[in-house]
C-alpha cells in the first residue's frame, strides 16, 4: 500500500504529464472496447442474416457439385438423401435438417420475365431458416403442393400477387427446356434485395418433377442446436459422413465466401492499425516513465539508501504505470459506454447509407453487440500498454546502483 | 543561432527527440499507408470500372426499374442511328461511342452426345453476353487479361473466361453452342469457336460475362441496328455532366420507337460505389485522425517533459540576453525539426510498406468484385498524399510544442532560475 502511495503522489506531483499520458491510453481503450462491439455487431447482423436466410449452419453437398456450382449443376447431386438426411438428424447437436433442390429458372408473369434462383425445399425448410417467419403474404406451400413462395421485390416488379399464376421455364436435367406454371401461394420479404427480388421457392417434389431429377437433392441443409458452433458442427458432420467419399460438408461461410473474405479481410486491416496505434501509446508511456526515472535519480538513490529493495523500486515505477493504465481504462469506460449505449440499443439507420444494392445483408440498423469479454479485453490492453511502457524504466531504476543515483546531477 | 542552439538540444536529449521524431514518423506512415490504400481503390475504380463502363451512358429509361436488366425488350431500336448522330457532332471531348449489344444467353458444352458417358449430358452455363466491336475501348479489362489467343480477331468467334471455359468443358480452339431468345422469343443457337481466354482479376466477373462481336450478336437476337446502351468514352470524365446535357436534345427523340432514353454520367452509373468509398473514406478519416491525435499527444508530452527539465537553462539564456519571443522560437524550431525529421521517415517507411503491399495487393475480399472492383488492391503512392501527409506531420509537431513553447515563454527570467526542476 505504502508503495501504491509513492505512485499515485509521484503521478499526482507531474500531472500535466500525467494527464497526457492518461490521454493516449484513454483514446486506445475507447477505441478497442468499441470496436470490438461494432465487430462484434456487424458479424452477428450480418452473419446471422445469412445463415437465417439463405446458409443455415451446415450444408451437404455432393463432392464435385463446389467446383461446378457456378453453373448450377443438376448431374451432380445427392443420391439418397433421405437416408442422409435421416442419419444426420440422429445425430447430437443437429436441430434440423432439410432437402434443397436449386435451379436457375426464368419467370414471368406472361408479359416480362426474370431468371432467377429456384429453390425446391421440404417442408422442414422453415425449420432451418426464417422462410417461414419471413412471409408477409399468403403462405408457404403444404408438401407436395403445386405453388410458389416468391420475394416481394420480384412481386411488386411482375406485379404478381397471392393467388395469381406465374410461369417459369427452366433445362431440366438433360439440358431440355420445360415450362411449367404454377400459383403464387405466398410472398416473402427479407430486407436483403439478392433474395427478394431474385429467389422463388417451391416445393422440393414439384421441383424434383419439372426437372426430371428423381429423388435426389442437390444439397442437405442443416441447423444445429446451438448457432455459433457452426465450425464444430462441420466436423462432427464431417466424422459422421466419413465413410461416404462422394459427399462433401461444408460449414455455411462457404456459401458467403465474398462476404465472410471481406469482413475478415476488414477485420485485420483493422487489428493491424490498433496495434499499430497501441505500439505508439506503448512507446509514449515509456518516454514519459523513462523520463520520470531519469528525473528521481536522486530520489531513486535516497530511497534504497533507506533500505527499499530492488524488486520495491520496481513495483514503484510498474505501480504507476498501472495506476495510470487503471484510470485511463476507467476514464475511456465514459465515452466507451456511451458510445456503447448509442450503437447498442439505438445503432446507426444505414438503409439510407448503404445503397441498396450492396451483397451484404446488413439490415436496415446496425447495432453494436457488446461482451463482458470486450471490455476486459481492453482493460487488458491498456493496463497491458501502460506496464509494457513502464517496464523497463522501472528495471533501468532498480538497477541504478545507491551511489551513482544519489551522485547523478541533471 | 537559434537554429544551431535547437539542432544542439535536439543532439543533446538525442533519446527524447528519437521518441518524438519516432511518433511522428509512425503517425506519417499510417496516414501514407492508409491514403495510398484508398487511392488503390478509387485509382482501380477511375482507370479500369469507369473507362469500361463508359463516361457517358445512353439506355432505354426502364432499364433502372427492371428486374431483367437484359430483357430484350429494353434495347435501344435505332442505336447505330444514335451514334452516327452523336459521331456527327464532332465533339473533340468525346474520344470514343459505341453501341454495346447485352444479352443474356445459356452457353451449352459443344460435344457429340454419343461421345458423353452414360447418363451425362452437356453441361450449361447461364451467362451474360456482350456484343462488342472486336476493337472496342470498352473492354480493355479483358483485353489485356488474355491468357491464350486473342479478343475476338477479325471479329470472329467468342471471349470468355478460363473459369467459365472450365465450367462448360471448353477449350481454345474448340466449338461452344451459344443459345439465346431471339426478339421475337424464338430460341436461336450458334456454334462459336473459342478465339480467346482470359483471366480477369474478378472471379465473379470471369464467371458471368463473354464477348461476341456485336454484329454476330445482333444477328442471333435479330436485333440489327439496336443496342443494349450506347456508351461514350471521353479524353476528362469531368465533363461527362456537360456532355450528358449537350446529347439531350439528341435523344429527345428516344432511341426510335417511341423509346424513352436516359443519359447517364459516370457519377450516377457508379453511384453505389461512391455510397461505400465516402463510407470507408469516412472510416479511414477518423482512423488518422485518432493517429494524429495520439500521436500529437505524445509529441506534446515528451516536448512538455523536455522543456520543463530545461527550464533553469532557459532562464539563464534569458538572464543572458535571449527574448522571450526568441526562446518560443528556440523551443517551436527544435520541434520543427523533429517533426520534418519524423515525417522524412515516415515518408520512408511509408514508401516501404506501399511497395511491399503493392507486390502482392491486398485482398479486401469478394464483396469487391461484386462492386466491379478487383478484390486485390495495391495502394498507390501520390505526391500530394505524400505532401499532405509530411505538411501535417509538422504542423502536428508544432502545434503540440506550441503549448510547452507559450508556457516557457511566458515565465520571468527570476522565475525560471528559482525554478528547481
Amino acid at each position: 500500500m505504502e508503495l501504491l502511495g509513492i505512485a499515485i503522489r509521484n503521478i499526482r506531483r507531474n500531472e500535466r504529464r500525467s494527464r497526457l499520458t492518461i490521454i493516449t491510453i484513454v483514446i486506445g481503450v475507447a477505441i478497442l472496447m468499441n470496436m470490438q462491439g461494432i465487430y462484434r455487431g456487424l458479424t452477428t447482423t450480418v452473419y446471422g442474416h445469412m445463415m437465417a436466410m439463405d446458409t443455415a449452419q451446415v450444408q451437404v453437398e455432393n463432392a464435385a457439385y463446389r467446383a461446378d456450382a457456378r453453373r448450377i449443376p443438376l448431374d451432380k447431386t445427392i443420391a439418397d438423401p433421405d437416408a442422409v438426411a435421416a442419419s444426420l438428424r440422429a445425430l447430437p447437436g443437429v436441430a434440423a435438417v432439410s432437402e434443397r433442390v436449386d435451379a436457375s429458372f426464368e419467370i414471368t408473369n406472361g408479359r416480362e420475365g426474370v431468371r432467377v434462383m429456384a429453390r425446391g425445399v421440404s417442408q422442414d425448410e422453415a425449420r432451418v431458416t426464417d422462410l417461414g417467419r419471413s412471409i408477409v403474404a399468403g403462405r408457404l406451400f403444404a408438401a407436395g403442393e403445386p405453388g410458389l413462395v416468391i420475394g416481394k421485390g420480384m412481386a411488386t416488379k411482375l406485379g404478381l400477387k397471392v393467388g395469381d399464376a406465374a410461369w417459369f421455364t427452366a433445362l431440366d436435367r438433360h439440358s431440355v427446356r420445360n415450362l411449367g406454371s404454377a400459383p403464387v401461394v405466398g410472398i416473402f420479404e427479407y430486407g436483403f434485395p439478392l433474395l427478394d427480388d431474385y429467389m422463388i421457392y417451391l416445393d422440393i417434389d414439384q421441383a424434383r418433377s419439372f426437372l426430371d431429377l428423381g429423388k435426389v437433392a442437390t444439397r442437405l441443409v442443416v441447423r444445429g442446436s446451438e448457432p455459433r458452433a457452426s465450425a464444430a458442427l462441420a466436423k462432427e458432420i464431417g466424422r459422421a459422413l466419413a465413410a461416404r467419399p462422394d459427399l462433401a460438408v461444408y460449414e455455411w461461410k462457404t456459401f458467403a465466401e465474398n462476404l465472410v473474405s471481406t469482413i475478415e479481410t476488414r477485420l485485420q486491416l483493422l487489428l493491424s492499425i490498433l496495434a499499430v496505434l497501441f505500439s505508439l501509446i506503448i512507446a509514449g508511456i515509456f518516454n514519459t516513465m523513462a523520463m520520470n526515472v531519469r528525473e528521481r535519480y536522486r530520489e531513486i538513490g535516497t530511497l534504497r539508501a533507506i533500505g527499499i529493495r530492488r524488486s520495491g523500486l520496481e513495483a514503484i515505477f510498474l505501480l504507476e504505470g498501472l495506476v495510470m493504465g487503471v484510470m485511463g481504462c476507467a476514464i475511456a469506460a465514459i465515452p466507451a459506454t456511451a458510445v456503447g449505449l448509442w450503437l447498442g440499443v439505438w445503432g446507426i439507420d444505414i438503409s439510407g447509407i448503404m445503397p441498396r444494392d450492396i451483397p451484404i445483408p446488413f439490415g436496415s440498423v446496425l447495432h453494436a453487440a457488446y461482451s463482458p469479454v470486450d471490455a476486459l479485453r481492453a482493460v487488458a490492453a491498456g493496463t497491458g500498454a501502460a506496464l509494457l511502457g513502464s517496464w523497463f524504466p522501472a528495471r533501468r531504476a532498480a538497477r541504478l546502483p545507491i551511489t551513482a543515483a544519489i551522485a547523478a546531477v541533471r | 543561432m537559434i537554429l544551431r542552439l535547437a539542432l544542439l538540444s535536439a543532439i543533446k536529449h538525442w533519446r527524447r527527440s528519437l521518441v518524438v521524431a519516432g511518433a511522428v514518423a509512425v503517425a506519417c506512415a499510417v496516414m501514407i499507408a492508409i491514403g495510398s490504400l484508398l487511392n488503390g481503390i478509387t485509382g482501380s475504380f477511375y482507370d479500369s470500372v469507369i473507362p469500361n463502363s463508359g463516361h457517358v451512358r445512353i439506355e432505354d429509361a426502364r432499364t433502372a426499374d427492371s428486374l431483367n436488366p437484359l430483357d430484350l425488350e429494353l434495347l435501344l431500336p435505332n442505336a447505330a442511328g444514335l451514334v452516327a448522330k452523336i459521331e456527327a457532332l464532332g465533339d473533340r471531348r468525346i474520344v470514343d461511342v459505341e453501341p454495346i449489344l447485352g444479352f443474356g444467353a445459356l452457353l451449352v458444352e459443344d460435344r457429340d452426345v454419343t461421345t458423353l458417358q452414360g447418363g451425362q449430358d452437356p453441361r450449361n452455363l447461364a451467362m451474360r453476353g456482350m456484343g462488342v466491336s472486336p476493337d472496342t475501348r470498352f473492354a480493355d479489362n479483358v483485353r489485356f487479361a488474355m491468357k491464350e489467343g486473342s479478343f475476338l480477331p477479325g471479329g470472329r468467334g467468342i471471349a470468355l473466361s478460363e473459369r467459365a471455359a472450365r465450367l462448360v468443358g471448353a477449350k481454345l480452339g474448340t466449338g461452344l453452342l451459344v443459345l439465346v431468345q431471339d426478339r421475337n422469343g424464338e430460341p436461336w443457337y450458334e456454334r462459336l469457336v473459342v478465339t480467346g481466354l482470359f483471366a480477369t482479376e474478378s472471379a465473379d466477373f470471369d464467371e458471368s460475362t463473354f464477348y461476341i462481336a456485336e454484329e454476330t450478336a445482333a444477328s442471333m437476337l435479330d436485333a440489327a441496328g439496336m443496342a443494349r446502351e450506347v456508351r461514350l468514352l471521353l479524353a476528362d470524365r469531368n465533363d461527362a455532366e456537360a456532355v450528358a446535357r449537350e446529347l439531350a436534345p439528341l435523344t429527345g427523340g428516344g432511341g426510335g420507337g417511341g423509346t424513352t432514353l436516359r443519359i447517364q454520367t459516370w457519377q450516377t452509373i457508379n453511384a453505389s460505389i461512391f455510397a461505400i468509398l465516402l463510407f470507408v473514406k469516412i472510416l479511414l478519416g477518423i482512423i488518422m485522425a485518432l493517429f494524429a491525435i495520439v500521436s500529437g499527444t505524445i509529441i506534446a508530452n515528451s516536448s512538455l517533459m523536455s522543456v520543463m527539465e530545461r527550464i533553469r537553462e532557459y532562464g539563464t539564456m534569458r538572464a543572458i540576453g535571449l527574448r522571450a519571443r526568441s526562446l518560443e522560437r528556440l523551443i517551436l524550431l527544435e520541434g520543427l525539426m523533429l517533426g520534418a525529421l519524423g515525417a522524412a521517415l515516415g515518408v520512408g517507411i511509408g514508401f516501404i510498406v506501399i511497395a511491399y503491399l503493392s507486390r502482392g495487393g491486398i485482398d479486401l475480399g469478394g464483396i469487391m468484385e461484386s462492386l466491379g472492383l478487383s478484390r486485390y488492391n495495391r495502394p498507390r503512392g501520390d505526391f500530394w498524399w505524400f505532401a499532405f501527409c509530411t505538411l501535417a506531420s509538422v504542423v502536428v509537431s508544432l502545434a503540440a510544442t506550441a503549448k510547452a513553447a507559450r508556457s516557457v515563454g511566458s515565465m520571468g527570467v527570476a522565475e525560471s532560475l528559482a525554478t528547481s526542476s
